[in-house]
């Protein structure tokens, strides 16, 4: 076979321009997010609603729970809202690479991906950037909501404690969330839904300590709490945010510890299975619907 | 400078038709887990899309893929444009090979394909949609805008700029397809069946452009599938027509058809001639090959071609045959062979078949 001899060389095979690109495609879904007035409309109801079934459960259930709370100050307002306020965000992680797979094979948006130097990686990178500026605005909503309503004082929260577990929470459920996303193409889950999300999903809102300690929990379900990387985060994150815990507390720094560990394990699987599927989508063809 | 835009060696790509497994809502959780735990319903067998492929299209010319549906048109293209990995064989695409070096090869091509929702954001209009494929591709933003402006006029969609792709016909999103392809000016150029859903007019332009602005001004490789013969013949400097996943012919269009010479075809304007005039006529010692197109709907007009040694021999027998069956004879003119006839002869069906 004969080698090549360059002449002709399009720009766009750079980093820089993929970023670009993500973010154009984020634009757009900001875009497509408020061009439909009713969904726009509809969605922000929801976190409305959502915000005051919390708040029913702070006013009524709140009460007989504060024993269990003492270590977050013994309010169950408080601890319900920022469990909410950091699964809002770690979900995203968890579904998103999922949902924009499924968004960009049905909604068509890979073929112009794919066939350019950029890639569909552009596409799904975008996706998830606009789920995490979707999922910012319900946090905002969320904490104003718990600041004025249920008197949520964060005077003393250490942020910085705070938004370093949050990241690295991140980085391990984005392992998890690329675990599920392989399925679309390796396990053929292409109804928007797969395994790996329905059972982690489960597990978290069940014995990660979302809406209760999980130590009120039997035993073996605390055990199974603890292959979450999520357990860990909200319990650190909270500790930073409701008692002013900083990296040293013992607690923290093994939570700390578990995640680090869990993002080694997890993110690594993650990117390569991520990669085996859409190697195995460009071998069945599953790339693109056009045949 | 590699002589070959495109080259291929043995290419191959078969598809397994074995059940595929089902998906994770259809089943139900429980079922779909002993599904994969059992996988049933696994036998199948082995489709060969496209079969020891070997082609060679010289740098700057248009080139045309012609076939029935089924043919692998569609496989060979996309396996050209990185979008498909192959079984078998590979391909270099501007001297890079399209399995080990697919990032650099999607740097020399732009591709058309077909469905009238392909990448489109329905968020976007027309203008904008075009702006943000211009940007996938990094041109700037007067270079972009510049072929907004030519690859909007071409399609004649100048009036629809600021529509979204939703508010438009099907026609018109196939024709902003192909405007999308007009942009990046790569050097080689993929068109699977380009002015499939468009009206004669806009199809015409289309053909126009491909032929006078990107082939022969701009000097791009064209490579594009079709299975409108006329297109292929008025357009291309070389054809290959496959079929079955095999090219089993590869030649410029007036070789193919000189091939033909030696034989004489008569066309016959014909009312009323139902399926058994054709296969009456079929089974004349002298007739090698009878194809029939139906004329415009809701007529019984239709124009019958029959292959022959000898027209004169073979006339008298088809005059009487049509009034046998109260079929009539409009018109008879001799008739030059065309693409059609020459995949009818080494094929044995016609194109629409």
């Amino acid at each position: 076979m004969k080698r090549k001899n360059v002449k002709f060389e399009l720009k766009g095979y750079s980093t820089s321009l993929r970023l670009r690109i993500a973010l154009e495609n984020f634009k757009n879904a900001i875009w497509g997010w408020t061009f439909f007035a009713i969904n726009f409309l509809m969605s922000t109801i929801g976190m409305l609603f959502n915000s005051l079934v919390f708040f029913i459960m702070a006013e009524y259930v709140g009460p007989s729970a504060s024993p269990m709370l003492a270590q977050y100050g013994g309010d169950y307002a408080s601890y319900i809202i920022l469990g909410i306020v950091f699964n809002t965000f770690l979900s995203v992680s968890l579904n998103s690479y999922y949902q924009a797979y499924a968004q960009g094979y049905w909604g068509s948006g890979f073929e112009i991906y794919a066939t350019s130097p950029i890639g569909v990686s552009a596409f799904i990178l975008g996706s998830v950037l606009f789920d995490y500026f979707i999922s910012s605005i319900q946090i905002a909503m969320y904490m104003a909501i718990g600041i004025s309503a249920f008197n949520i004082d964060l005077a003393g929260a250490n942020y910085l404690t705070a938004i370093t577990v949050l990241l690295l929470s991140t980085a391990a459920v984005s392992g998890i969330g690329l675990i599920a996303a392989s399925t679309f193409t390796l396990l053929n889950c292409k109804q928007w839904g797969n395994p790996v999300t329905w059972i982690v999903s489960l597990l978290v809102g069940l014995v990660s300590g979302v809406y209760f300690p999980p130590e009120i929990l039997p035993t073996f379900v605390q055990n199974l709490s603890m292959s979450l990387p999520q357990t860990y985060a909200y319990e650190a994150a909270r500790l930073a945010m409701l008692a002013g815990a900083d990296l040293t507390h013992p607690i923290v720094q093994r939570n700390v510890n578990v995640i680090t560990l869990q993002t080694l394990a997890l993110l690594p699987i993650g990117i390569i299975l991520y990669k085996m599927s859409l190697r195995k989508a460009e071998k069945d063809g599953a790339l693109t619907r056009w045949s | 400078m590699v002589e070959y835009a495109i080259e291929t060696f043995d290419l191959r790509k078969e598809f397994d038709t074995r059940k595929r497994i089902p998906t994770f809502s259809s089943l139900g959780q429980a079922h779909w887990i002993m599904h994969l735990i059992v996988r049933r319903g696994s036998h199948g067998r082995k489709i060969v899309a496209v079969n020891d492929v070997n082609i060679k299209v010289r740098r700057g010319e248009l080139f045309g893929l012609l076939g029935p549906n089924g043919a692998g048109k569609t496989t060979l293209i996309k396996c050209l444009s990185t979008l498909l990995i192959p079984d078998a064989g590979t391909a270099l695409i501007n001297g890079y090979d399209i399995i080990k070096e697919s990032e650099r090869v999607k740097m020399y091509i732009s591709l058309v394909g077909r469905g009238a929702w392909i990448g489109f954001d329905y968020g976007l209009n027309v203008e904008e949609n075009l702006l943000f494929f211009a940007k996938l591709y990094g041109l700037s933003r007067e270079e972009a805008d510049a072929r907004i402006d030519e690859a909007i006029e071409v399609v004649d969609l100048s009036d629809k700029r600021k529509e979204v792709p939703g508010n438009l016909s099907s026609g018109m999103r196939q024709k902003l397809l192909v405007a999308k392809g007009f942009l990046t000016r790569a050097p080689i150029m993929f068109l699977d069946e380009p002015t499939i859903g468009l009206d004669p007019a806009s199809a015409r332009d289309v053909r126009k452009h491909i032929k006078e602005k990107l082939n022969a001004e701009l000097k791009e490789t064209v490579f594009l599938t079709t299975h409108y013969m006329q297109e292929a013949e008025s357009l291309c400097d070389r054809v290959a027509i496959m079929h079955e996943g095999r090219i089993i012919a590869c030649d410029s269009p007036s070789t193919l058809v000189s091939r033909l010479q030696t034989k004489r075809i008569v066309e016959l304007e014909a009312l009323n001639a139902g399926p058994d005039v054709v296969s009456k006529i079929q089974m004349l010692d002298l007739v090698e090959r009878v194809s029939k197109t139906e004329g415009a709907e809701g007529t019984l007009t239709s124009t019958i071609r029959i292959h022959t040694k000898d027209p004169d021999q073979v006339m008298d027998e088809v005059i009487q045959i049509m009034r046998e069956n109260h079929a009539r004879i409009s018109a008879i003119s001799p008739s030059e062979p065309t693409l059609e006839d020459v995949f009818m002869t080494l094929t044995g069906r016609g194109l629409a078949e």
